[in-house]
């Protein structure tokens, strides 16, 4: 039976728990600032939408009624309204009334810049971005017009961005019809697709306005404002009355069109790898514009890319996009329009076609749909030292890797760091658990497990409770249709229409975890025994306890080597050397030319001694794989000076032991024989090796150091 | 003696002696644990061969309750143990040599045996707080190479040797210790009382704070396991 005390505990969870209404969330919250916000596109619009000037002082006015104060009369705001509107240069753009903001100084630019151009949307991010706090905004007031006020951002990245900071400081939109809050469910629907019809609507009126004039120019095979492709500047036709240029066709640039073809011979020699072909360009750039031709600078689609003090890098994106590119020969191409000869090719014909094969060849297959692999232990956690500054390990979770890449995939240095994740996570998992102890916290958790069980049993019979009672009213309201009165007709088939809405929607909210709840001896073995428990826990559960626990994972590697330095919130430090043997993976075990050389020297007339010494991390059998495939030849064959038959018990103790787990390595040295003679004598005989035995893990070793940063202390 | 009274004393003054000797939070959490688990006959017995046994009875006899003491009775008596100012950097070097042994072990390189190598790492480190201690400090010192007054150095000595497969110079380590009858003996029983313990005791224990999110992480990783418990269970 439950006391006093913990019923009423049980009521302030069940209080703590409690969503606010939708009511409350739609309320105006007088205590914040409010801001009226104004934007027009045209700067023409100041003058001559006089209704839409009128409407600010609207807005202001409709502050004032949901109850904010202000300190300016209305005469005086339409006053500053009218001044704005005369072009006066005194008038001011931006007030700050009592509790109300007035911010007008995007009038005139256009909804689809981002918050770089605009100060009043920069500003308003900015300060929505300090969160739900008493100073930050807590209504924007907006025209008739809505959402486009805010911003018609093309790649609908602004509006998801001013959603988002809506929906973390708690602020509403108020506009003259409605008022909106993006922690509603379907406010925020409201709001998105109010961003995406802003969106569409500017793109409408942008193609109505300006649509046929850039299809004729792109039917002359002019252009028309895309990225210009490395290799072409725009040829300028003239100036328009106020300055700006009247462009084109492209024209060769020869300092860039030299490159692109150096990068489509190499991308060629890399048989379509971009990743190699960027490795071998290193140091190769694209110089800057020269002087003359800055303003292409802005125009390129090199202003994409990484720079260095020599000019613009050539990054595996870079090489992709100039094997596709039809501009390089010649070809126009803008939507449907495909011009040929439309101006000078820069690369030679047969080169690019090679080039454009071999990345339609890789392209051609269609993306499969993503599939969803669980996050890495510890991803997000690991830091890669190996560099001047620390850059972020990431997790490929579809092959269970880690992996540094930055450098290679700009193509201004090799992979860093691509390894089997085990070799990290495991020795970081195993020494993270071993020092972790949260036993003495089994009351409070076990605590905790039974408040929220009773809270979710409380919960549901709520659920259940409403769910009769609507069915209730559902079954009365249907037993009063059929009335001679209409208005009463319409009022209960309205009422019913609500009725299975709310009874719909109860319906629809996922029913509660159920909790089964354990005896505090389970919470006491949980704790205790985390270590054994851990691989039962969902990779979502593991990642948060880390990171709640761990600050960062910092790693320093070398081949065959990682030196892990665990940094923990409270400040214990652990050092782990993690030792694994090199080769084992396609890339290490990989030939480099120097090896080959050495083989080609060595595998004539050498003995195996010295051949395994030569390459002392590969394995006879690597090295007679190599020697065949380089086409070498033995001229002598050495056979070992031990070399014995196989007798009786040999072949006894071999079967003994080949189809157990030991390595064969240890037989080959308990018979005294070698590897592949053990291998070899097993085939022979017929002797099966258990699965398990044949495919042996990687051997991984480590060693760690605990409360690293002390172990330098002396009496 | 009154029961219990050794156990109790070991509880109260390991915090003290944690804090005045500096050694770091998180550092052997089951101590309270293993004292209670030994209790007074055990950690008498393990003693007892140092001839300790009666001075510790001697000096707990007349002793208050441990509880009743002020922090300036503890502070002064772990101020007047000459070799307090040991146990941080001991406690320390034995914790790298049980990492690194561990270490080697899971590399399978371990040259020694494991009770051989318990009886060297506990008897240069525990002979450094007896009073007698110093004269078998000084033949293992000879046979390492450093002074018998830093124990911790012999310990990372004694690693080195394990590392370097130094077998000369462990066999010299352990038949120092063998001939010496009453380190062989105490040794011998160490190495009993630790085999025969019914748990093995945390050595490094780290407690976050429990906040909030972690008291959350918590529950949900324990429901995540009762509740896939209960599916398995569930029949067909």
């Amino acid at each position: 039976m439950l006391s006093i005390a913990e019923i009423i505990q049980v009521e302030k969870a069940k209080v703590a728990r409690r969503q606010p209404s939708e009511e409350d969330l739609r309320r105006i919250p007088l205590e914040r600032p409010g801001k009226v916000f104004g934007r027009f596109s045209d700067p023409k619009q100041i003058q001559e939408s006089l209704q839409s000037m009128a409407e600010f002082a609207t807005l202001v006015r409709l502050a004032r009624q949901d109850g904010f104060h202000t300190e300016l009369s209305p005469e005086e705001v339409e006053s500053r309204l009218g001044a704005l509107q005369r072009g006066d240069p005194d008038a001011v753009r931006y007030w700050v009334d009592g509790q109300l903001i007035v911010d007008l100084r995007d009038l005139g630019i256009s909804g689809r810049l981002g918050p770089d151009k605009r100060p009043a949307l920069a500003e308003l991010m900015a300060d929505l971005s300090r969160g739900e706090a008493p100073d930050v905004t807590g209504v924007i007031y907006l025209s008739s017009e809505g959402l486009s006020r805010l911003s018609r951002d093309q790649d609908r990245v602004v509006g998801y961005q001013l959603l988002k900071l809506m929906k973390e400081a708690n602020c509403r939109v108020r506009t003259p019809y409605n008022i909106l809050n993006a922690r509603i469910d379907a406010d925020w629907k409201e709001l998105a697709e109010g961003f995406e019809d802003a969106a569409r609507e500017s793109r409408h009126l942008q193609e109505k306005h300006f649509g046929p004039k850039i299809r004729g120019k792109a039917l002359k095979g002019e252009h028309v404002g895309i990225q210009v492709p490395p290799g072409f500047i725009i040829e300028i036709k003239g100036y328009k009355s106020n300055g700006a240029f009247i462009f084109g066709k492209w024209l060769p640039y020869p300092p860039h069109a030299d490159v692109d073809i150096k990068i489509l011979e190499e991308y060629v020699r890399q048989q379509g790898s971009k990743y190699k072909a960027a490795q071998a360009l290193r140091g190769l750039v694209f110089p800057f514009f020269a002087p003359e031709v800055k303003w292409m600078e802005t125009r390129s689609s090199l202003r994409n890319c990484l720079k260095n003090d020599h000019g613009y890098i050539i990054t595996p994106e870079v090489i992709d996009g100039l094997a596709g590119q039809l501009a390089l020969v010649g070809i126009w191409k803008w939507a449907d329009i495909f011009i040929e000869n439309n101006h000078p090719a820069i690369v030679p014909v047969d080169l690019f076609s090679e080039a454009y094969a071999l990345h339609n060849q890789r392209g051609g297959k269609p993306r499969g749909r993503a599939a969803y692999h669980e996050p890495l232990d510890w991803d997000g956690l690991l830091w890669c030292l190996n560099h001047e500054t620390p850059r972020h390990i990431s997790g490929h979770s579809s092959n269970g890797t880690w992996v540094c890449d930055r450098d290679y995939h700009n193509g201004i240095g090799p992979l860093c760091l691509k390894i089997d994740h085990r070799i990290i996570s495991q020795p970081l998992t195993t020494e993270f658990l071993k020092c972790l102890d949260l036993r003495s916290y089994a009351r409070e958790v076990f605590d905790e497990l039974q408040t929220r069980s009773m809270t979710v049993e409380a919960e549901e019979a709520m659920r259940k409770h409403q769910e009769t009672q609507l069915r209730n009213r559902l079954t009365s309201l249907e037993n009063y249709l059929g009335s001679a009165d209409p208005e009463l007709e319409e009022s209960y088939r309205r009422q019913i229409k609500q009725v299975k809405a709310d009874l719909r929607a109860l319906q629809q909210k996922p029913p509660p975890t159920p909790i089964t709840v354990a005896d505090i001896n389970r919470v006491q073995h949980f704790l205790e025994n985390l270590e054994d428990e851990w691989q039962k826990l969902s990779s979502g559960l593991r990642n948060r306890l880390l990171k709640l626990l761990v600050d960062r994972v910092e790693i320093v590697h070398e081949r065959g080597h990682i030196q892990a330095k665990v940094i923990w919130k409270i400040g214990f430090k652990q050092k782990i050397d993690i030792k694994w043997e090199a080769g084992c993976s396609a890339k290490e075990r990989r030939w480099t030319n120097e090896q080959d050389n050495l083989l080609r020297t060595l595998w004539p007339t050498s003995t195996r001694e010295i051949l395994l010494d030569a390459f002392h991390e590969r394995n006879w059998r690597g090295i007679i794989s190599r020697a065949r495939n380089l086409g070498l030849m033995r001229k002598v064959r050495l056979y070992p000076p031990h070399w014995e038959p196989w007798t009786p018990s040999d072949d006894a103790r071999l079967a003994e032991l080949y189809v157990m787990d030991t390595p064969v390595d240890v037989i080959a040295a308990e018979l005294g024989r070698s590897i592949s003679a053990v291998v070899d004598r097993a085939h022979l005989l017929k002797i099966n090796r258990p699965g398990e035995a044949r495919f042996l893990k990687r051997k991984l070793v480590w060693e760690v150091l605990n409360f690293y940063g002390l172990e330098a202390v002396s009496p | 003696m009154r029961e219990g009274v050794l156990t109790a004393y070991m509880e109260a003054g390991f915090p003290y002696l944690k804090q005045m000797a500096k050694l770091p939070d998180g550092l052997l959490p089951d101590f309270a644990a293993v004292a209670r688990q030994l209790g007074d006959e055990g950690m008498l017995k393990v003693s007892e061969l140092l001839g300790l046994s009666e001075k510790i009875k001697a000096s707990v006899a007349e002793a208050p309750e441990p509880g009743s003491l002020p922090l300036e009775t503890w502070q002064e008596a772990i101020g007047c143990w000459q070799t307090a100012n040991q146990a941080l950097p001991v406690m320390m070097a034995l914790l790298r040599a049980s990492e690194k042994v561990e270490a080697l072990e899971r590399r399978g390189i371990l040259v020694a045996d494991v009770a051989s190598i318990v009886r060297g790492l506990a008897t240069i480190a525990y002979a450094i707080f007896d009073p007698d201690g110093i004269k078998i400090l000084d033949r293992l010192a000879g046979i390492l190479g450093g002074s018998p007054a830093q124990p911790a150095v012999l310990l990372d000595g004694y690693v080195k040797a394990l590392e370097g497969g130094d077998h000369d110079t462990l066999a010299r380590i352990e038949e120092c210790i063998l001939q010496n009858p009453v380190w062989a003996e105490w040794s011998e029983r160490f190495l009993v009382t630790a085999r025969d313990f019914p748990f093995a005791p945390r050595v490094i224990g780290v407690s976050p704070p429990l906040t909030k999110g972690l008291m959350q992480a918590l529950v949900n990783m324990m429901m995540e396991v009762l509740n896939a418990q209960h599916s398995r269970n569930y029949p067909g």
